[in-house]
């Protein structure tokens, strides 16, 4: 309770109330969630373990180990038609491993039920960017000169986790009456066009932080500028008080000043957590800014 | 009182689980249905049929009606028998009628069969396929839509039908919130599942989810009543499986059916709800079909394919003395020796060898992937 911060009240009842007006514009749901926890535990969970994050029975001895189906930023990028075909003809049809098999005898309707139950509790654009209208996502290796300043920032080098990140772009107003979710725009220069930079929201990037005695991943929300718009965990979605340490942070930050992050009253170790954290978004966010702009050199 | 709830509870339990793997099996094709069994609309059930056992449930099911009933009647719970005019119908046309009631009655179990409402709003038909025909609350209901224009003349390729294809469209359910409509391979039809929450008659109103105006229609079906009580000329009739036909090798139909016992028993582990008993019970019976049935892409290893069969079907009978927390033990147990030892080989395909399970050397095939 002591580190309770104050300044975080006002943040609280804003999220409160985006989120009572997120819920107004109501999202279609993909299926039933509870229907896909059966499908799930029958016909998935030998690799990718009853909890979805890989570790099931068969999961050791595969040539490929199965994905982490609980990473928010893995789920990202792909698309429910994408998760769809996956089930359906397995990881070969998207060129993902082929250790992933088909599922040709669950039928359409309970493979979206699959989907609803992947999707289900999981960190998503929408959380973030609720009237976005499309996303792109893309996983960034940090190159060597931000790995350099980062090294330096940190006084130690980067673990591997750390020198990979996933950057989430919103872009554009979701119509009115629209009840489909923001749409994923792959990662191809065709579909890529579609996305005007002048109708970018901001971004969303996932980073790993400590939440009491454990690691959770976060989600983190930036304006265009790169200021802090919302911080948010899985836990935190239904709880918002879960997140009050780092809400802190939430309207601060700034494009090319990573020490910018004035800590309050979140505790130290916390605090410094998310400003390292904070510095990594900055150059994911860097590598992606200077893809799009040379994307659009000639506009 | 205490039947009823027992019987719910199995019914929940399998029921859950069946309507989603069997349900989803079955087809919706207009163009090699059978005939559909239509409910007559002026002559109630014969009075025979009405007394038949297997027309009730040991929820006692209301009765169906006919006649001039309405959806208000339900809602009121007035529903009085009407008249019978037994003497009017063949002796076929009874049959069929009673199959139908039965089909129809709430709580029956039909994984095989769905009622059919039929609507028509300006120049675009509606056909919604319910799964089964009278929802049950907690269980998965599936909902088709075709949907087609009417073409006034005729087109000469697409006859007074033309199936509306590439729309994004959403259903809202009474009570059940908002579902994206996913195509369901064939042309016009579009599908979704949701879990009824109460009884009665629910409006489903279907528009574009982007919100563009037309393709908008709302519809009633009936959950926990005869779906009669929605529209007087619903069809209930057998329904075929979503998607082409294919033949499927006895080995995958077995396993089909074993999966949704097996997902039923970890519902009533997880949650409590259903019957375990009921279903450990089906689990012996479907382990001995699986004998002799090795999938045809390994037909060559028949033997060991039996060795790991005969292991299930003697391990099979241990689930149904587990109960409470064990249930969810010996689930896992089984789960981890004997569906993924088997499954290892002869379903994902990942090695050649279990004989040191859980050790197992990934097969050729696999270390080049």
């Amino acid at each position: 309770m002591t580190n309770f911060p104050l300044r975080a009240i006002p943040v609280v009842l804003l999220g409160s109330l985006l989120g009572a007006h997120a819920a107004l514009a109501e999202t279609a749901q993909i299926g039933v969630p509870s229907n896909g926890a059966l499908i799930f535990r029958v016909n998935c969970a030998s690799c990718h373990g009853l909890d979805g994050r890989g570790q099931g029975s068969l999961a050791p001895q595969l040539a490929v180990p199965p994905g982490d189906l609980r990473d928010p930023a893995f789920l990202s990028t792909r698309s429910d038609d994408a998760l769809l075909t996956v089930i359906s003809r397995g990881g070969a049809a998207l060129k993902r491993s082929k250790t992933m098999p088909a599922f040709p005898t669950i039928s359409d309707l309970d493979r979206w039920d699959l989907v609803a139950f992947l999707r289900q509790g999981r960190l998503k654009v929408a959380d973030f960017f609720p009237n976005a209208r499309f996303f792109t996502a893309k996983s960034y290796p940090l190159d060597k000169n931000a790995q350099q300043r980062l090294t330096a920032l940190f006084g130690r080098p980067l673990t591997a986790a750390e020198s990979r990140m996933t950057v989430v772009t919103a872009y554009g107003k979701r119509p009115t009456g629209d009840a489909v979710g923001p749409e994923l725009v792959a990662q191809d220069p065709v579909s890529l066009d579609r996305l005007n930079p002048k109708e970018k929201t901001g971004y969303l990037v996932f980073v790993d932080l400590p939440a009491g005695t454990e690691m959770m991943s976060y989600g983190v929300a930036l304006a265009k500028d790169g200021s802090i718009t919302r911080i948010a965990s899985e836990t935190g979605l239904g709880k918002p008080a879960f997140d009050l340490p780092y809400q802190g942070f939430v309207g601060q930050g700034q494009k090319g000043q990573p020490g910018s992050l004035k800590p309050g009253k979140t505790p130290p170790a916390s605090a410094q957590a998310f400003k390292n954290a904070y510095a990594r978004i900055l150059e994911s966010i860097g590598l992606f800014d200077k893809e799009e702009r040379d994307r659009h050199w000639a506009d | 009182m205490w039947r009823s709830r027992r019987w719910m509870a199995v019914a929940s339990g399998l029921g859950l689980a069946l309507s989603t793997a069997a349900l989803a099996q079955r087809v919706v094709r207009p163009s090699d249905a059978p005939p559909p069994i239509v409910i007559p609309v002026a002559p109630p059930p014969a009075p025979e049929v009405k007394k038949a056992p297997t027309a009730k449930t040991p929820t006692e099911a209301p009765p169906v009606v006919g006649g001039n009933k309405t959806a208000d009647d339900v809602t009121t719970g007035v529903a009085k028998p009407a008249p019978a005019f037994k003497d009017d119908l063949t002796p076929e046309e009874l049959a069929r009628q009673a199959a139908a009631a039965k089909l129809a009655t709430p709580g029956t179990k039909c994984v095989d069969c769905e009622a059919v409402y039929h609507r028509k709003f300006e120049s675009t038909s509606f056909n919604l396929h319910v799964r089964p025909p009278s929802l049950v609350v907690g269980d998965v209901g599936q909902l088709v839509f075709e949907i087609a224009d009417i073409l006034d003349p005729p087109d000469p390729e697409f006859g007074d039908r033309r199936p509306v294809v590439g729309e994004q469209l959403v259903a809202k359910v009474e009570g059940g919130g908002t579902y994206l409509l996913h195509p369901t391979g064939i042309a016009g039809s579009y599908g979704m599942h949701f879990i009824p929450t109460a009884d009665g008659l629910r409006h489903v109103a279907i528009a574009r989810a982007d919100g563009r105006a037309g393709l908008s229609v709302d519809l009633q079906v009936a959950v926990g009543r005869p779906p009669q009580l929605v529209s007087k000329a619903v069809d209930i009739r057998e329904a075929q499986p979503l998607g082409a036909k294919q033949a499927v090798e006895p080995i995958r139909a077995t396993m089909t059916e074993l999966g949704t016992v097996w997902g039923g028993l970890w519902n009533v582990a997880l949650t409590g709800h259903g019957d375990a008993a009921a279903l450990a019970k089906l689990l012996p019976g479907l382990a001995q079909e699986t004998l002799g049935h090795v999938p045809q892409a390994r037909a060559t290893d028949r033997a060991n394919f039996d060795l790991l069969a005969r292991s299930f079907v003697q391990s099979s009978s241990d689930i149904s003395k587990a109960s409470g927390p064990d249930l969810k033990a010996a689930l896992a147990k089984m789960q981890g020796q004997q569906c993924d030892r088997c499954h290892a080989v002869y379903f994902y395909g990942i090695t050649d060898d279990v004989s040191d399970w859980p050790r197992f050397e990934p097969s050729k095939a696999e270390e080049t992937r």
